[in-house]
């Protein structure tokens, strides 16, 4: 209930940065696209962080280790590493419009190899991580009733949160840098 | 308010999930699946059959033991497993021989029961120091 919910929100908090940093590339001068894509990754690395904490957890429990030498996992970790060095590419940039063209170019990348790494790569090889290397996910063997009645709820309710986070980022974003042009 | 009725929403579920993860009661799952040895079960069988101890939550398997089955499932691969001791409602023994050549190292496991239904246990059992061969047929077409 909170190990899977959270990467969905961490994908469709990508997914929104990515569209905004096409939008950002696509002729747009506006510096809002720039915001919104960085606030949609800093809250999507914030999922992501609990993402690999919480799996790591349940690795303990299920696998006997925090971490195994795993595509899923591994795959994982480079994904939150790749995003990182978008934040820590906003950081070293002082020029606003290269900062936001640079960064922008570079979301594009991170959100191509998220799809790589995390949704195609695993597919295609040995791996324990459930619904991949040919283990069972939710689709092989059903997922029982009782746990649909909390999983898709706790789906909806993590990506609910997940945007309201990002619209409270964005808006405190906006406003900094309306302070700083004032 | 109603502009703000999806945030209310979002939260609403997130509640809900937390409370039912502790309001609703567990039904009949499988544990663990794990070497007699590692489970401190003494085993006195012939020396190729691994005696492997499963581990049950909330199941009855002590009311009519012999209808306990238990089997291991790869893709089209299915091997029913001597039980051969049920100890109380949720610990069992089974007997295991496994060929040196298998289709893969994760197996689930199955069990079915009048009173728990099937229950399965994915990847349950997890082989090391065998020769994987993904074409490899176990058990035999001729036992099966």
């Amino acid at each position: 209930m909170l190990h899977v919910p959270m990467w969905f929100t961490m994908f469709l908090l990508m997914g929104i940065g990515f569209v905004a940093s096409i939008r950002q590339l696509s002729a747009s001068q506006s510096e809002l696209h720039d915001l919104r894509a960085e606030a949609s990754v800093q809250v999507g690395m914030a999922f992501g962080i609990l993402g690999l904490i919480t799996g790591s957890l349940w690795a303990r429990f299920t696998w006997g280790a925090w971490w195994v030498d795993d595509p899923q996992l591994n795959g994982a970790m480079v994904t939150v590493l790749v995003y990182a060095g978008y934040l820590i590419l906003r950081a070293t940039v002082d020029n606003k419009r290269l900062k936001a063209r640079l960064s922008a170019v570079y979301n594009l990348f991170a959100f191509v190899i998220l799809i790589i790494l995390l949704m195609v790569l695993p597919r295609f090889t040995e791996s324990l991580h459930p619904g991949k290397g040919g283990n069972p996910g939710f689709n092989s063997y059903d997922l029982d009733s009782s746990l649909r009645m909390v999983f898709y709820p706790a789906v909806i309710g993590w990506m609910l949160l997940g945007i309201w986070m990002y619209r409270v980022r964005l808006a405190a974003a906006a406003l900094n840098q309306k302070l700083q042009q004032l | 308010m109603i502009q703000n009725s999806w945030k209310i929403g979002g939260l609403a579920l997130l509640a809900y999930v937390i409370s039912m993860c502790f309001l609703v009661p567990l039904g009949p799952g499988l544990l663990e699946f794990q070497d007699a040895q590692s489970a401190g079960v003494v085993a006195e069988l012939e020396r190729k059959v691994s005696v492997y101890r499963l581990v049950g939550l909330n199941t009855h398997w002590d009311e009519q033991p012999e209808s306990l089955h238990v089997y291991l499932k790869h893709k089209s691969s299915l091997v029913e497993l001597p039980v051969i001791e049920v100890n109380d409602a949720t610990h069992a023994n089974v007997g295991l021989v496994l060929p040196d050549t298998i289709p893969s190292k994760s197996w689930d496991v199955f069990t079915s029961h009048p009173s728990d239904g099937t229950l399965l246990l994915e990847n349950g059992l997890f082989t090391e120091g065998f020769v994987i061969d993904k074409e490899a047929t176990w058990p035999s077409p001729e036992v099966t």
